[in-house]
């Protein structure tokens, strides 16, 4: 049983356990089931901020041929304004000669002491592996692979890290997470390359 | 300096549109998700503020760092009620963390006595 809600309380040596939760309630799904793209029936992104600006070229068919046959390029960017404490991630899947297309991209939740460009990076990749998550039921059940390009090494290699390797210590672990997750119970996999 | 790539002018296109998001949102506080999501690792809440990032570091900040100052403002003798939230901007609480991280062990704890004026001094040394 999974530990989901912990009460904690410290001193200067010691963190004490004071209560958790001994039952996992039953979630209340209210998250779409599936979403119409361009006459297309897909899944519904399991991460709504990614999503936020979607857009889509007039079709999408083509670029699920290039999905499928491995072609496809999938691109992200963040960028972090300090002084004004928010961020934002886009990104784009397009077929390899661009005519077809998806891209969303949204404002990188979470605390502002937390928030830089690193993260908003991350928040791309996220978008990337969850508008590809969307496409699952088109693409074949067959392991291949896609073209992942962002211009921040360290964020980018923390797409292909073997899951059991993640630290809570490192930076912004929630979106490392939830982007292995998200890979992980997909057929189609990040190839990663600098966009540099 | 030849032509952008695919991938490049990809990368562009993207950087003017996660600008263009970013710019449109000025003023508003990015929002707080839940704590537990269908993917990925459940996040902590520590005295109302998520811990999604660096967590035993975050964890602790938010377990131990107001039990801190007001240990301090007690110690000094200070005004509780006025001085607990200013005593964060008078104090130049990045130099002393920075100065801690950079000391030997030994010396570590001497800036944090030397900080709490809990220091062993005369005869008690």
């Amino acid at each position: 049983m999974p530990l989901i809600r912990a009460t904690v309380e410290g001193d200067v040596e010691t963190i004490y356990l004071l209560n958790s939760s001994a039952q996992q309630s039953a979630r209340v799904d209210t998250f779409l089931d599936s979403i119409q793209l361009e006459g297309l029936q897909t899944i519904a992104p399991a991460i709504t901020w990614v999503t936020e600006n979607l857009r889509t070229s007039p079709s999408i068919q083509h670029l699920v041929n290039d999905i499928a046959n491995g072609t496809a390029v999938a691109v992200c960017d963040g960028s972090y304004f300090e002084i004004h404490g928010n961020g934002s991630s886009a990104w784009i899947l397009s077929s390899a000669d661009g005519s077809s297309w998806i891209e969303g991209g949204g404002i990188v939740p979470g605390p502002i002491l937390d928030l830089n460009s690193y993260r908003c990076e991350l928040g791309g990749l996220l978008g990337i592996g969850i508008g590809t998550a969307c496409l699952k039921n088109l693409l074949p059940a067959r392991r291949h692979f896609m073209l992942t390009a962002c211009d921040n090494l360290k964020a980018l290699w923390k797409i292909t890290v073997a899951r059991t390797k993640v630290k809570t210590s490192w930076k912004s672990v929630n979106f490392i997470s939830q982007i292995l997750d998200v890979w992980s119970q997909q057929h189609c996999q990040p190839s990663p390359q600098t966009s540099r | 300096m030849g032509p952008l790539t695919f991938v490049e002018h990809l990368n562009v296109r993207m950087d003017k549109l996660a600008k263009t998001l970013a710019i449109q949102n000025f003023g508003i506080p990015p929002s707080i998700p839940p704590a537990v999501l269908h993917i990925g690792l459940g996040q902590p809440i520590i005295q109302g503020s998520l811990v999604a990032s660096t967590c035993q570091k975050s964890m602790s900040y938010g377990i131990h760092h107001h039990a801190m100052v007001e240990y301090v403002v007690n110690k000094w003798e200070l005004d509780v009620n006025t001085d607990v939230n200013t005593l964060q901007d008078v104090v130049s609480w990045p130099s002393i963390a920075k100065a801690r991280k950079r000391a030997s062990f030994p010396f570590q704890k001497f800036i944090s006595k030397w900080i709490s004026e809990d220091m062993a001094i005369g005869i008690l040394m």
